[in-house]
């Protein structure tokens, strides 16, 4: 039920996020939407040497895409972009517990589609 | 104030929800599941191609439901064509009148008010033949959203009419807000300028009397699942002398007369048949003729007056608890609307204040509604909506106030 979906520990990350804002000059920036409810998130990376040295999101985010960001970004840095591949729906889900009802799996997947996204793009840049 | 909850299986299959998700589809009455249900055990076939006894009893029911509804919006059954819904409705008339009728530098008018599905079709149409589609902002802003009058409306249709408009399509009622327009004074100055009108009755069938006559409309399109009927049955009504010169929309069983063999040619059946290829929702039909008859021994005019009450008894709890940041969207004069109240909460995302809500058992809508054009315009976040109907009653908004105060204070 969502009702823990609402715990403490979660609403702590979700007022209080430790990697929510931007990056001047970024490497990367990407934006994506949820087609959903559109919402939008905004993903800068910085990445030196193949390795991402800095990450930093913002948007307009509910507390279950805002949270998903927050937490998977802790797990980025000092990771090449490629790496991000290895995070899937099962990394974000585990971070909700089993809290997540089927209509909010979209919001903490928003994340991987962003990254997904960031992965095309340095792609093409790098080609 | 009507008290028919127990008529509604649902709530006693979950006592504790508080449904407030009326405009995005309504609960059934025990009448029409029963009618579904009997429709399969008794009279279930094919319509119009047996002629064994099972395949006239159910096309009797099946054209027995097109009749009623016809006369539930007082027009003749031949201007009914069953489709699956609103969306479909609009997209048939789009589809058949609008590329055959559209061409280059015509203009499609529709307004900010309208859903997607009276939008799209359109925007469709326009495309495959190099038409404008142009959406009207009705002369509104997020300040005089709530002042809004049937003059600024009538003004802004009537600034934007010029030789090159041939389609204005329009909602009887906002989704959003719960605005009623005023369709008949509406159709007046686009017939006079020879333009097709379009309305999309979604929001507004289910709690307005609706005379299609009276209201001068072409086309009328609902569905029955927001009317207490089923989901997968919905209503074109069209003006008789339109849909005869209109080209078919889907084609298949049930609606071809003849095929020549050797030339190809075809010969459509006449109306109503004519646009409604395969087998129908037969079934669906059935059940909506019976939310059709449950609606009548209601009275529409009472379950207006029903939402009306509760909405201000909703608007007045809202205004006594002084909720820090919370704003109406469009919070006009309740004599204006039907029970619709859109609100945002600011510093607060919207899915998150349903999911707190649907936590406590309180059951409504977040995000933009499929009014995006809308949303965009005003720079609105995305918004929760409240959505009152017949069945719902002041134990029902007292659960929402009291599931709003604890919103407050999970997400502040």
């Amino acid at each position: 039920m969502s009702n823990d979906l609402y715990r403490e520990e979660l609403l702590d990350i979700y007022k209080n996020p430790t990697n929510m804002g931007s990056i001047a000059n970024a490497t990367l920036s990407i934006t994506q939407n949820n087609p959903t409810c559109g919402d939008v998130l905004h993903l800068d990376l910085d990445i030196k040497d193949n390795k991402i040295t800095a990450a930093k999101f913002h948007g307009d985010l509910c507390m279950v895409s805002q949270v998903s960001a927050d937490l998977l970004l802790e797990k980025l840095i000092g990771l090449s972009l490629d790496d991000s591949k290895l995070f899937t729906k099962q990394t974000v889900l585990a971070f909700f517990g089993d809290s997540l009802t089927t209509s909010r799996i979209k919001c903490a997947e928003l994340i991987l589609d962003t990254l997904e996204k960031a992965r095309s793009e340095y792609e093409q840049k790098r080609s | 104030m009507l008290s028919i909850k127990k008529d509604f299986p649902i709530f006693n299959s979950h006592p504790d929800i508080t449904y407030l998700d009326n405009a995005a589809t309504s609960q059934k009455p025990e009448v029409v599941i029963d009618a579904i249900s009997d429709f399969y055990k008794t009279k279930n076939a094919n319509v119009h191609r047996g002629i064994h006894k099972l395949s006239e009893l159910a096309s009797e029911e099946y054209e027995l439901a097109r009749k009623t509804i016809a006369q539930f919006i007082n027009t003749s059954y031949r201007c009914i064509t069953f489709t699956r819904n609103t969306t479909e409705a609009t997209n048939l008339v789009a589809d058949s009148w609008g590329k055959a009728n559209l061409k280059k530098g015509d203009t499609v008018l529709v307004t900010l008010l309208d859903h997607h599905s009276n939008i799209l079709p359109w925007l469709a149409a326009c495309k495959s033949v190099g038409a404008k589609l142009k959406i009207l902002d009705l002369g509104i802003t997020i300040e005089n959203l709530a002042n809004i009058s049937e003059k600024d409306i009538l003004a802004n249709v009537t600034e934007n009419i010029d030789p090159s408009v041939k389609v204005l399509a329009f909602p009887h009622a906002s989704n959003v807000t719960g605005m009623i327009f005023p369709v008949r004074k509406i159709c007046k100055i686009a017939k006079e300028h020879g333009i097709l009108t379009v309305v999309d009755g979604a929001q507004a069938i289910p709690n307005i009397k609706v005379d299609v006559h009276a209201l001068g409309c072409d086309f009328y399109a609902f569905s029955g699942h927001k009317m207490l009927g089923p989901t997968g049955i919905g209503v074109l009504y069209g003006r008789e002398e339109l849909l005869n010169t209109m080209p078919v929309y889907q084609v298949g069983g049930g609606m071809i007369l003849d095929i020549d063999t050797t030339t190809l040619d075809t010969v459509w059946k006449h109306l109503p048949e004519k646009f409604e290829a395969g087998t129908p929702s037969i079934a669906d039909s059935v059940g909506l003729m019976h939310a059709v008859k449950y609606i009548e021994s209601l009275g529409q005019d009472n379950i207006l007056e029903h939402e009306r009450k509760l909405l201000t008894y909703l608007r007045d709890e809202l205004a006594k608890k002084n909720f820090a940041g919370l704003k109406i969207v469009g919070d006009s004069p309740v004599s204006t609307k039907t029970g619709i109240l859109s609100f945002y909460i600011e510093g607060m995302h919207a899915h998150d204040i349903a999911a707190v809500l649907s936590a406590v058992g309180v059951a409504v809508r977040s995000g933009h509604h499929c009014t995006m054009p809308l949303h965009r315009y005003l720079n609105l976040p995305a918004t929760v909506r409240a959505s009152l109907y017949a069945y719902n009653d002041e134990t029902d908004v007292d659960k929402l106030i009291a599931g709003i105060e604890k919103v407050y204070k999970t997400l502040l």
